[in-house]
């Protein structure tokens, strides 16, 4: 069968009632969560999570797919009228946005952002359907060696796509590797750092993990910030970007979907680099780049369309190779496997109906952000002015529901708490919390790979470079740590040289 | 409070966690390279973490302190803090709803001081409603307490 047949096969799951419903209530909830500072896509999903648990797998990864996508069209919202970003994405769109909205241009603002987002997010969907089946055909072929070296790459990709320092992104996904260790091992059964607690011997939950850094430690870090600003309110009329808008922001939308779709399709902060890449982009081609941090609407279009466009992206790895790309991907694959369909190569062969479903909702789903997301801004507006103060205990809420609806066992809540407390303190001391979460998502199957490539090759480690699929990606990875590591190094040999040159005149 | 010298800190707490890791891993069989036992792997990750944490310390020397000022509000966060304790102990004994009500009154009436009416209608209007939504509606579990309440 052809992309257009599959694409068929693909409308035809997704525009029933009953998932198109479940794509309006994931795009609805999604923005909510995108609006909302200090509530992400991962806190939405995990809260959603239990209540798929009785649906269809394509209506529950459709509604849990609208919440992700759903959330990066949300998160501009407050950035352009508060200076707050709702998502970490978002933080760029701060600079020019909120600049524009000082300047009585709130309006063409949130229309660019929510026009660039829909083409940009079409596109990458249109790219996600192109290229999720090339790299599925050539991940049936991968064995442990292949798998074990792949995982290794995304997360030294990890190390160099984060915004903070690489060391600390690595440090982080070891404690996540060692996180993932515990509970029982699945090749000799033996109980591994469990202590007696029952709650540990099926592993510690990521979502609990990911819901305490993300959700619990963002609440408490949040404590001690400024009171908000006031809100604008926008009317629908003066949305509407006029024609010079639209002719400066047409170039800045084309070039960031595809610069977001290709940075999405790499773990790690996928959305937030992909919008400093645009930003940057669009300032050094711009022919008035002072304008860039005073109001320019191409400062918005830029990086609103390619955070839209890395949420295609990211879904490339999840449903093509079974690996996520983030956080919010990895509990999207939890809710496959709860539903027992294990994303990979043999998705697209084994559920065509799921994996085509999924891509085309997608379609659908971006169109119903665009159509309710320009004349529900208002009610967003609202949203926004509830006092912190009194969101945050609701937040703490939906946190408690999301880890205990997911096992039902109040240990999960215990863990989610425990790991609110070292968000917060991650935040403090500079650590990025995404590759933890990562790393123990990853962590059982790089375990799993490592030990059986060593098994098939009776302890030797050629078996990872004798390979060629393997070999290439190990060498991209060590590749990538020179490329980080040298810099830094060659800049403090040269010091001491000079130093010590100084110090011999 | 003022981080002096935060990666010495974090170092210091990584190097640690991942010795005990390593010396944790060691009490389990490590077998063969061929035949890996269950400590293997997270002995080498352990003493991966413990390698890149004294790397950190060592950079972490000439660190500068962070410039913002941590914990503005410890009192308030401690409360918090304490109270997500109380909902972990009471939430199976005493059920979603009763908990809730009195976590959410105890946040908002107490710790960020609003007003009676708004704190009763807050902390029972959501604790009823999304037990409701949850539970009943999308067979989420969610703990009922001895009383059936």
């Amino acid at each position: 069968m052809g992309v257009l047949d599959n694409a068929w096969m693909g409308f035809a799951v997704a525009v029933t009632p009953r998932n198109l419903l479940y794509a309006l209530a994931g795009c609805l909830i999604g923005t909510l969560v995108g609006v909302l500072p200090g509530v992400g896509p991962l806190a939405g999903i995990s809260l959603l999570l239990p209540a798929t648990f009785g649906m269809d797998p394509a209506a529950a990864i459709i509604l849990l797919a609208a919440i992700y996508y759903g959330s990066q069209y949300g998160g501009s919202t407050t950035s352009i009228l508060m200076n707050i970003p709702g998502e970490s994405s978002s933080v760029v769109t701060c600079l020019d946005g909120y600049r524009m909205a000082q300047q009585g241009r709130a309006g063409p603002a949130l229309g660019i952002a929510a026009f660039g987002s829909y083409i940009a997010g079409t596109l990458s969907v249109a790219g996600l359907m192109l290229f999720a089946p090339l790299l599925a055909r050539v991940a049936v072929d991968f064995g442990p060696p292949e798998f074990f070296a792949l995982m290794v790459l995304g997360l030294v990709l990890l190390g160099y796509m984060s915004s903070g320092s690489m060391l600390k992104t690595l440090m982080m996904a070891a404690v996540g590797l060692i996180l993932g260790t515990v509970g029982i091992d699945p090749i000799t059964g033996y109980l591994r750092f469990t202590y007696g607690q029952t709650v540990l011997a099926d592993g510690i939950g990521f979502i609990p993990v990911a819901m305490g850094l993300f959700g619990v430690g963002e609440v408490l870090y949040s404590l001690g910030e400024k009171v908000l600003p006031a809100v604008q309110r926008p009317s629908l009329r003066t949305m509407l970007p006029t024609r010079q808008d639209w002719k400066d922001s047409a170039g800045p939308i084309g070039r960031a979907s595809v610069i977001g779709f290709l940075i999405g399709i790499l773990p790690g902060s996928a959305h937030v680099v992909s919008t400093f890449v645009s930003y940057a982009l669009e300032r050094r081609l711009s022919k008035h780049p002072e304008r860039f941090g005073h109001g320019a609407i191409e400062g918005v279009a830029g990086p609103e369309a390619a955070n839209n466009a890395a949420t295609g992206g990211a879904m490339i790895p999840l449903l093509s190779v079974g690996i996520p790309s983030g956080p919010a991907p990895a509990v999207m694959m939890a809710a496959l496997m709860i539903h027992g369909v294990r994303p990979g190569p043999l998705l697209m062969q084994e559920n065509p109906r799921l994996f085509w479903g999924v891509i085309a909702s997608m379609y659908v789903g971006n169109l119903m952000l665009l159509i309710l997301n320009l004349p529900l801004v208002g009610l967003f507006v609202n949203l926004l002015r509830i006092p912190y103060p009194i969101l945050y205990p609701v937040v703490l809420l939906f946190t408690v529901i999301g880890s205990y609806g997911i096992s039902g066992n109040i240990g999960d809540v215990v863990i989610m708490f425990v790991f609110g407390v070292i968000g917060y303190l991650m935040r403090h001391l500079r650590f990025d919390a995404a590759p933890v979460v990562l790393a123990l998502v990853l962590g059982p199957q790089l375990e799993n790979s490592f030990r059986q490539s060593l098994l098939m090759s009776g302890g030797s480690f050629a078996i990872f470079f004798a390979r060629p699929a393997s070999a290439v990606l190990l060498a991209a990875g060590v590749a990538l740590l020179a490329l980080a590591c040298l810099p830094p190094l060659a800049r403090r040999i040269r010091g001491r040289l000079l130093a010590g040159g100084a110090d011999g005149a | 409070m003022r981080v002096r010298h935060p990666d010495l800190i974090s170092g210091a707490l990584l190097l640690i966690f991942g010795l005990a890791t390593a010396g944790e891993s060691l009490r389990l069989p490590l077998g063969s390279l061929a035949e890996s036992g269950p400590g293997l792997y997270p002995l080498a990750l352990g003493l991966l973490l413990a390698g890149l944490a004294a790397v950190l310390l060592w950079q972490g020397r000439q660190g500068a302190a962070l410039p913002e000022t941590w914990g503005g509000r410890p009192g308030k966060l401690l409360h918090v803090v304490g109270a997500c304790l109380f909902l972990v102990l009471a939430l199976e004994p005493l059920g979603f709803r009763l908990t809730m009500i009195a976590f959410l009154g105890f946040l908002l009436g107490w710790v960020e001081r609003r007003p009676l009416w708004l704190t009763a209608i807050v902390a029972v209007a959501f604790s009823l409603g999304t037990f409701y939504v949850f539970h009943a509606l999308l067979l989420t579990s969610l703990p009922t307490g001895p009383w059936g309440f």
